[in-house]
């Protein structure tokens, strides 16, 4: 085939205009880290990338969630464990004031503790979280639950969060773990010691004993009820983690550049280049006219 | 028997003849670089033989040209001219779907509504997905925008290279007619260069007739050019595409519409790009903004914000499919108010995360796409279409170059000029030249001797 110079010259031309491109993109393959930065690079890597990419930040908001949840499940846990506490603290003292030969002064000097120990656990159900609201109130919590009577006005929701792509977690108990919907009207039971207190009641004393046991018990079932929300948190986080993770795996795979393959693209396209280069330069010395 | 006189003759034509050689070669020198030029070869014929020797004559030049390999070239040429054309419009195209991302904005609304579930009544998370909205509708009128731009740009362009196509076809038109009664070679050079490059514009082919005169057809079928008639080729405002410009090709009075047809040259590229691929995009964009406005707001109608009110939008109701993304915007009072977010079941409180999680929950469903895709994967889907037809026509183009380029150097090794042979060919006729010179001195001394014996 005849070729002529101006071909020739062509073609140096050409070889040098790809080699630059695959240069320009092995530079930018490297510099960014990216082997897939537009859908043409790679439409189907590109997909499988931005998929990944979405989820993660999907994931990443249920992460937050999750630690919100968790830190309002701990406060509330913290409310519950003063309520347990309170509750043993008051039956201890029912305890001891239902010995029937303790006098009327005696019982009438525990009432005020007593007394104390009720405002312990409203305050305790009137907790709120780090953000203002009532932990123990239902879904009304920009409402006290607990009236000063003891009378509960939040309602019977529960919070619940997203966790994964398809499950749910509630992340709340209502503050009806302590009235009578649950069993024990633990704020009830403390009023009736003190009334039977203040009457002297021996008897009364007596009957509260069975109450405040009943309610103890109430409070742990509800702690246990927090521990497992908590649990359950615990563990969909560490999934959803576990999940990021593979997500990260699933970005990298599809649109990020290997390091030592793009390192090794680019000193390929670089000798590219320089072999272009000196393929043009002989050319033109090879076309230049004979003096 | 040649008379001396007769000899002194022949001498003589041969050395205009072997200048006329040099004459040639200078041009086809001259001309190395000049776009389309083919190269000449003097044509040296030997004078008729009688009584005894005729000598030489020059008659003329001739191209160096191969019309199957020409043709071929210019067939490339359409192809080539689509596909980088379609290539360039989608390659911005999808930059711009890009910035900012619609698929991106959603995976971030979504994902400030997971957070949210934590925390329903959080006043700053609240009002973060109420910023977010606003980025989404934000990124949807961008998009659309993006979408309109490329089709207007493509317009633009289609304008000008209706114009230059015009003009081309009346160059073409115009060396018919020098060429019906002229055989100069540089006007039929002209006239294949104008050929090539209408072709890079329009697609099509040109067949050169037995009576030398060229026919042009663009891809599709329309004729441009017909000897040394050309047709013009113009763009005007289409009302049933959205006010586009449609391609018509007007010969007097006869006006064709080609614009459904005319799939080669950048012409092609910049209409398959503009009525296939954006307007493919910019339908499921629309419908994207429509699907997911309409399914959010009936979501959040459902429940109630803070202050336990519902039945309200969360975005401005689309008001039909056709234009969604362009004026999608979050609902005005929502925009001022992040209360009235719907994050609550009605008659709960705010502490309630169940409008939250329904509007969450719309994520995972199959909501777009006449209910097959979700609205991430739509979104991704519409993007990702663009750029695979944009990775279509850039591999397309990168193949067509290559072959352009091939057939371009078979062509080349016709017609193309190449110094060296021309040097060679030079020195050739400098010797020719010189030869008969000493040829016409010795016939003149042999004329002086003859003479001074007289």
């Amino acid at each position: 085939m005849r070729v002529t110079e101006s071909r020739l010259i062509d073609m140096a031309q050409s070889g040098m205009a790809k080699a630059n491109t695959q240069l320009g993109d092995a530079s930018n393959e490297v510099s960014s880290g990216m082997r897939v930065s537009r859908p043409s690079d790679d439409p189907a890597a590109w997909a499988e990338g931005m998929r990944a990419s979405v989820r993660s930040t999907i994931s990443a908001g249920r992460g937050d969630a999750m630690g919100r949840a968790q830190d309002r499940l701990g406060a509330t846990d913290g409310a519950l464990d003063t309520v347990g506490r309170t509750l043993s603290r008051a039956r201890e003292l029912a305890v001891q004031m239902a010995n029937g030969s303790l006098s009327s002064d005696e019982r009438t000097a525990a009432v005020d503790e007593v007394n104390q120990l009720r405002e312990t656990i409203l305050a305790a159900g009137n907790s709120r979280d780090a953000d203002g609201n009532y932990l123990l109130a239902g879904s009304k919590n920009n409402v006290a639950p607990f009236t000063p009577a003891g009378a509960y006005v939040g309602d019977t929701l529960t919070g619940t969060i997203e966790t994964s792509d398809s499950g749910t977690s509630q992340v709340s108990i209502a503050g009806t773990t302590l009235t009578a919907a649950t069993g024990v009207d633990v704020l009830g039971a403390l009023t009736s010691l003190s009334s039977a207190l203040t009457a002297n009641d021996v008897m009364g004393v007596q009957s509260s004993l069975g109450t405040l046991g009943s309610g103890i018990a109430q409070v742990a079932k509800a702690r246990t009820q927090v521990g497992t929300q908590l649990s359950t948190l615990a563990s969909a986080d560490a999934s959803r983690k576990s999940f990021e993770l593979n997500l990260a795996s699933s970005h990298a795979r599809a649109v990020e550049a290997d390091p030592i393959a793009a390192a090794s693209d680019l000193a390929r396209a670089k000798q590219a280049l320089e072999s272009a280069q000196a393929v043009a330069s002989q050319i033109i010395q090879l076309t230049k006219p004979q003096q | 028997m040649s008379s001396l006189i007769g000899l002194l003759h022949l001498g003589g034509n041969a050395i205009l003849a072997q200048n006329a050689g040099v004459a040639v070669t200078g041009n086809n020198i001259s001309n190395v670089n000049s776009e389309g030029y083919s190269r000449q070869n003097i044509n040296l014929e030997s004078e008729l033989a009688a009584p005894l020797v005729g000598g030489v004559r020059a008659n003329g030049s001739s191209r160096a040209e191969d019309n199957l390999l020409a043709g071929r070239e210019r067939q490339a040429e359409g192809a080539v001219g689509k596909s980088t054309s379609q290539a360039a419009a989608l390659g911005t195209l999808q930059d711009d779907l890009m910035q900012p991302s619609v698929i991106s904005a959603l995976g971030q609304l979504f994902s400030s509504l997971s957070r949210l579930s934590g925390a329903p009544s959080d006043p700053e998370l609240r009002a973060s997905i109420v910023a977010d909205a606003d980025s989404v509708t934000k990124a949807f009128n961008s998009a659309g925008a993006a979408i309109t731009r490329a089709r207007t740009d493509s317009d633009l362009r289609l304008s000008d290279n209706a114009s230059a196509a015009t003009q081309l076809a009346q160059q073409i038109a115009a060396a018919n007619k020098a060429l019906a009664t002229s055989s100069d070679p540089t006007i039929a050079d002209r006239r294949d260069l104008a050929a090539k490059k209408l072709s890079e514009l329009v697609g099509g082919a040109a067949r050169v007739d037995p009576d030398g005169q060229m026919r042009f057809v663009a891809s599709g079928g329309a004729v441009i050019v017909d000897g040394d008639r050309a047709a013009s080729i113009q763009t005007t405002p289409d009302s049933t595409n959205d006010g586009h410009f449609k391609v018509q090709v007007v010969d007097g009075a006869n006006v064709q519409d080609i614009t459904a047809t005319l799939d080669g040259g950048k012409m092609g590229g910049e209409l398959a790009a503009r009525d296939g691929t954006a307007k493919t995009a910019g339908t499921a964009l629309d419908q994207l903004a429509y699907d997911f406005a309409t399914q959010m707001n009936a979501v959040h109608r459902a429940n109630a914000g803070v202050d336990g009110v519902s039945n309200r939008d969360f975005f401005t109701a689309p008001a039909a499919v056709k234009g969604a993304a362009s004026a999608m915007s979050v609902s005005a009072t929502l925009l001022a108010n992040s209360d009235e977010l719907a994050t609550a079941s009605v008659g709960a409180g705010p502490g309630s995360s169940a409008g939250v999680l329904a509007l969450s929950a719309l994520k995972d469903q199959p909501l777009a796409s006449g209910g097959t895709r979700t609205f991430v994967n739509e979104g991704i889907h519409s993007v990702g279409a663009v750029g695979s037809d944009a990775k279509v026509a850039t591999d397309t183009a990168a193949l067509e170059t290559n072959r352009q380029q091939v057939l371009a150097a078979a062509r080349d090794s016709v017609s193309g000029v190449s110094t060296q042979e021309e040097m060679t060919r030079l020195s050739a006729f400098q010797h020719a030249s010189e030869a008969a010179t000493q040829f016409v001195a010795t016939v003149n001394n042999m004329l002086s001797d003859l003479i001074q014996r007289l």
